[in-house]
């Protein structure tokens, strides 16, 4: 039940690199190998966790939650999926700020939207830093949309995309086994070297059921489904 | 032991840029060659590797191996390490092991009409094994070829040497001078582009993204080698065959000179691209929307509830409060950062968390840096801006723009906490020391156990110690240096610690760190420094908050320790110090210079200059010039070398404060040494000051 499963195997190669590099620490000075010692029993744990859970990636955390069951619950949850992680977690509001509400999950991811759309997130490696976000769903048309990331020396960059935003087919889709009409809603964004396409299934009543939203070119898109209904 | 040793060290030499390589792709404009940097084969092209790109290779043929550090100082300047072995290379049968500074600048870069041009200098320090200057030209014909022809001198103008067309400038051209090997380490200007030139040139072609092909023609007779009958040179012509398919890696063969076979491979890091981008730190809290309009009473009781709760909410965080106040509309604390190694991130973590703990009449947040119990600044941060900068796209410049960062307030009365001091910590880590590039023990290493403690008695006050057991390696094992010198033995005798001392006591000294005045900062350290010296040091430094230049003073009186590793002390006691001026020249580069007296009595200036990124790493260089003649000196004749710090964040792609830093000197001699203290001011205090909060900003809302 994490969107953080993939990590395992790059933190260990870095582990590698990191006793390697540590080991090379010039003579008569501090190594920090112990760190790296540490590091490595907690990697080792995480590897664990994840091989429990089987071959075919972490399981559906979904499973077993029924739209009365989250009803009862009296919880406002969301389930995001990172395709390219096969990563999955429930996230639930940890905190609203004007117009925005930050999702968070147990394993501390955490994603923002404003107006329904992703406007930054955080514990992803290469998050979406801040953005503003293009205007209301119901609102079809052309707007541009800033995205801003930090690069590897931790200095910001913005990207900024002109979209193109209009309406899809009618069709029915499935939240937790319960059958949901929606319209969708395309948005095609474009920028100089680059381009995403983000999906809304909006319900009659103007709720976004599921979605699908650009992140940032190395975590891709993240699938969102709302979970209250 | 030693070539086991030499194959695990040149793995681990390969390692502190090569297999984090292969997390961070990167991948030069050219391929690399035998020297180790962007060129052809033996031949040098003009063209570079991307700026900052910090690459290891390893080249072999024949009885020659060569280990080359290179770095991309400037996009257009370009600098090599380089260590070599010619096994059978003396008439004894002899290996000799030599080590090589290089530099490449690019004088012109490629256009559609003209090509690149560059000029460069090869082992232009030292005994001159493989000494050459170059001036060389690349054209890229196609996409996929490109050509480059130059002419070379020394080395490079040994084959088919023609005299010397810079004769017509000055008849001092035409014959170039026998270098005054001597005791190596001193610039031999007066050789360079002098005697013999010869043109070489060579072709790189592109077959694919993985696949390069080279053929050079080259100037090098490698006299020497085949004078010894250690080398056959039957043709001047070399192939190379490159595979690129690895991220950061790249691994070539050579058929060299019609006779021998060669094998290299480069390790490639991009110090600007971390593993995992900018880091896979866990998510913060979001920003909690405060009601000005909730009363609430500041009682004390109602003030350390809130303290309580700040200190839940930072304990994940690894910040750790030692005092708070809330006062007015203020609420202010002092952390002490354990978690991440930019200041700034984690300042903006305990501003949100203040948001979260503090009553929603508290309207500033006074965020106070703590190192070693000292406040280095004060970061004065609206809450209404948090509130509402947070996700906006502006944020990272905005927030700057409206943080005060101001000196820390040294009047104020604190409450210490029965918790923090005194308090004891202690632990038991294995180390690994690795002694790099000695001239009789090219690598050795060092495996061993380190036990620690630490006894923080009040803010600013503690007593720490280390001892240390080696249980395998070699650094015992090199001969003691026995050469007649003029100077007292203050590093030379290294050797004798190694062998006489295990298990040893490194430190064992009480430390006192304080603020005597406004942009001041103070240390006196008291015990066992360091494995050699045990004594007195004191040292002052000045930096204002927001200023780039800091000015310190260090004034030490030792006396040198016991061999076997013990409490006794020898004789020999020195009055040491050094005056020092840090300054970072525009966003890349940082100069230090430290004016004073060395571990031999000698005097003289200390002058280094890093590249920096904003991210942690640092690369450099440094040396040392003393009134200590060459001869007194010994090989080498001053002493120099590179470092290299590598932030564990960048590796591990999760938050940590340490480095691994990395310092390769020349030779462990007598001159220019100085004391090796764990805790000399500078570095932790610009961490907390403007300079560097800003650079590192970007962080503040990661």
């Amino acid at each position: 039940m994490t969107l953080r499963s993939k990590r395992t195997i790059s933190l260990s190669l870095a582990l590698i690199a990191a006793l390697i590099l540590a080991g090379c620490s010039s003579s008569n000075e501090d190594s920090p190998l112990q760190i790296a010692i540490v590091q490595f029993a907690k990697i080792g744990r995480g590897a664990l966790e994840k091989s429990s859970e089987g071959a075919a990636g972490p399981a559906d955390p979904r499973a077993g939650l029924t739209p009365s069951f989250v009803a009862k619950s009296g919880l406002d949850l969301l389930y995001a999926e990172i395709p390219v992680r096969q990563g999955r977690a429930l996230l639930t509001i940890a905190g609203r700020n004007g117009n925005s509400v930050t999702w968070l999950s147990a394993d501390k991811i955490s994603l923002t939207f404003e107006r329904d759309q992703l406007i930054a997130t955080r514990g992803f490696g290469e998050d979406l830093m801040g953005a503003n976000p293009g205007p209301v769903l119901s609102q079809i048309g052309q707007f541009t949309r800033d995205l801003v990331y930090l690069d590897g020396e931790s200095q910001p960059f913005s990207v900024r995309y002109r979209c193109t935003r209009s309406l899809g087919a009618r069709d029915t889709t499935r939240i937790l086994g319960q059958s949901l009409e929606y319209i969708e809603i395309i948005e095609a964004c474009k920028s100089a070297a680059s381009e995403y396409t983000n999906l809304y299934f909006r319900s009659n009543s103007g709720k976004i059921l599921q979605s699908k939203q650009w992140i940032s070119p190395e975590i891709g898109y993240v699938v969102i489904e709302n979970l209250n209904n | 032991m030693g070539r086991w040793i030499r194959w695990v060290a040149q793995a681990c030499i390969a390692g502190l840029s090569g297999n984090i390589a292969a997390l961070s792709f990167a991948q030069a404009e050219g391929t690399y060659g035998l020297y180790g940097d962007v060129g052809l084969i033996d031949m040098p092209t003009a063209r570079m590797a991307e700026d900052g790109f910090l690459t290891t290779g390893i080249a072999t043929f024949d009885s020659t191996a060569r280990t080359t550090l290179n770095f991309q100082i400037t996009p257009r300047l370009t600098g090599s390490f380089r260590y070599t072995t010619v096994d059978n290379f003396f008439d004894d049968g002899s290996r000799i092991y030599d080590r090589s500074f290089d530099l490449k600048y690019q004088i012109l870069t490629e256009g559609l009409r003209w090509p690149s041009l560059a000029v460069g200098l090869r082992d232009f320090i030292g005994t001159g094994l493989l000494t050459s200057e170059y001036i060389v030209a690349s054209k890229t014909l196609s996409p996929k070829l490109t050509v480059s022809a130059g002419m070379g001198w020394g080395r490079l103008g040994s084959y088919q040497g023609f005299d010397n067309p810079l004769g017509i400038v000055s008849d001092s051209f035409d014959t170039r001078p026998t270098r005054d090997v001597g005791l190596g380490g001193e610039v031999e200007a007066d050789q360079f582009f002098r005697g013999n030139a010869a043109l070489f040139g060579g072709l790189e072609y592109r077959f694919n993204d993985t696949w390069t092909g080279k053929l050079e023609y080259s100037s090098d007779a490698y006299t020497q080698e085949t004078g010894q009958g250690s080398f056959e040179r039957n043709s001047p012509f070399n192939a190379a065959l490159v595979y690129s398919g690895f991220r950061g890696v790249e691994l070539a063969a050579y058929a060299l000179h019609g006779s021998r076979l060669g094998v290299s491979a480069s390790f490639i890091t991009d110090p600007k691209r971390p593993a995992a981008g900018p880091g896979r730190d866990p998510a913060p809290l979001p920003v909690k929307i405060s009601n000005a309009a909730q009363s609430w009473a500041p009682t004390l009781a109602n003030i350390e509830k809130r303290k309580a709760r700040l200190a839940k909410l930072l304990e994940t965080e690894g910040q750790i409060i030692e005092s708070f106040a809330i006062s007015g509309d203020t609420a202010r604390v002092r952390v002490r950062n354990t978690q991440y190694r930019a200041t700034a991130q984690a300042v903006g973590r305990t501003a949100r968390a203040m948001s979260h703990a503090m009553p929603g009449t508290v309207r500033v947040f006074e965020i106070v840096p703590v190192e070693n119990g000292q406040p280095l600044s004060q970061i004065v941060i609206a809450r209404q801006d948090l509130e509402r900068l947070e996700n906006k796209p502006d944020a990272i410049a905005l927030s700057y723009a409206k943080a005060d960062i101001q000196e820390a307030d040294l009047s104020e009365k604190l409450s210490r906490d029965p918790e923090l001091y005194p308090k004891l910590s202690y632990g038991l880590a294995p180390y690994l020391s690795l002694g790099l590039f000695d001239p009789d023990t090219p690598i050795r290493a060092d495996f061993g156990v380190s036990a620690q403690f630490d006894w923080s008695i009040a803010p600013g006050l503690s007593f720490s110690g280390e001892a240390r057991g080696s249980l395998f390696g070699n650094f015992s094992e090199g001969d003691v240096d026995t050469s007649p010198s003029p100077l007292p033995r203050v590093r030379s005798n290294a050797d004798v610690y190694n062998k006489e001392g295990n298990p040893y006591v490194r430190t064992l000294a009480l430390n006192y760190l304080f603020r005597p005045v406004e942009e001041t900062y103070g240390r006196v350290t008291l015990g066992y420094l360091e494995r050699a010296y045990a004594g007195l040091s004191a040292e002052v430094l000045w930096k204002p908050v927001d200023s780039k230049l800091a000015l310190g003073g260090e004034l030490n009186y030792v006396y040198q320790r016991a061999f076997d590793g013990g409490f006794g002390l020898q004789d020999y006691n020195v009055v040491t110090g050094h005056v020092s001026a840090y300054y970072p020249l525009g966003e890349n580069f940082h100069a230090q210079v430290d004016v004073g007296r060395y571990l031999a009595g000698d005097y003289g200036t200390t002058l280094s200059l890093d590249r920096e990124f904003a991210n942690g790493w640092r690369v450099g260089a440094f040396a040392t010039f003393t009134d200590v003649s060459a001869e007194d000196f010994g090989e080498g004749s001053f002493d120099k070398g590179i470092q290299i710090t590598g932030p564990l964040d960048w590796i591990l792609g999760r938050p940590n404060k340490s480095t691994v830093e990395a310092r390769v000197r020349s030779l462990s001699r007598d001159g220019g040494a100085r004391l090796r203290l764990d805790n000399r001011l500078y570095d932790t205090v610009r961490d907390g000051h403007a300079p560097d909060l800003k650079k590192s900003w970007g962080r503040f809302w990661k």
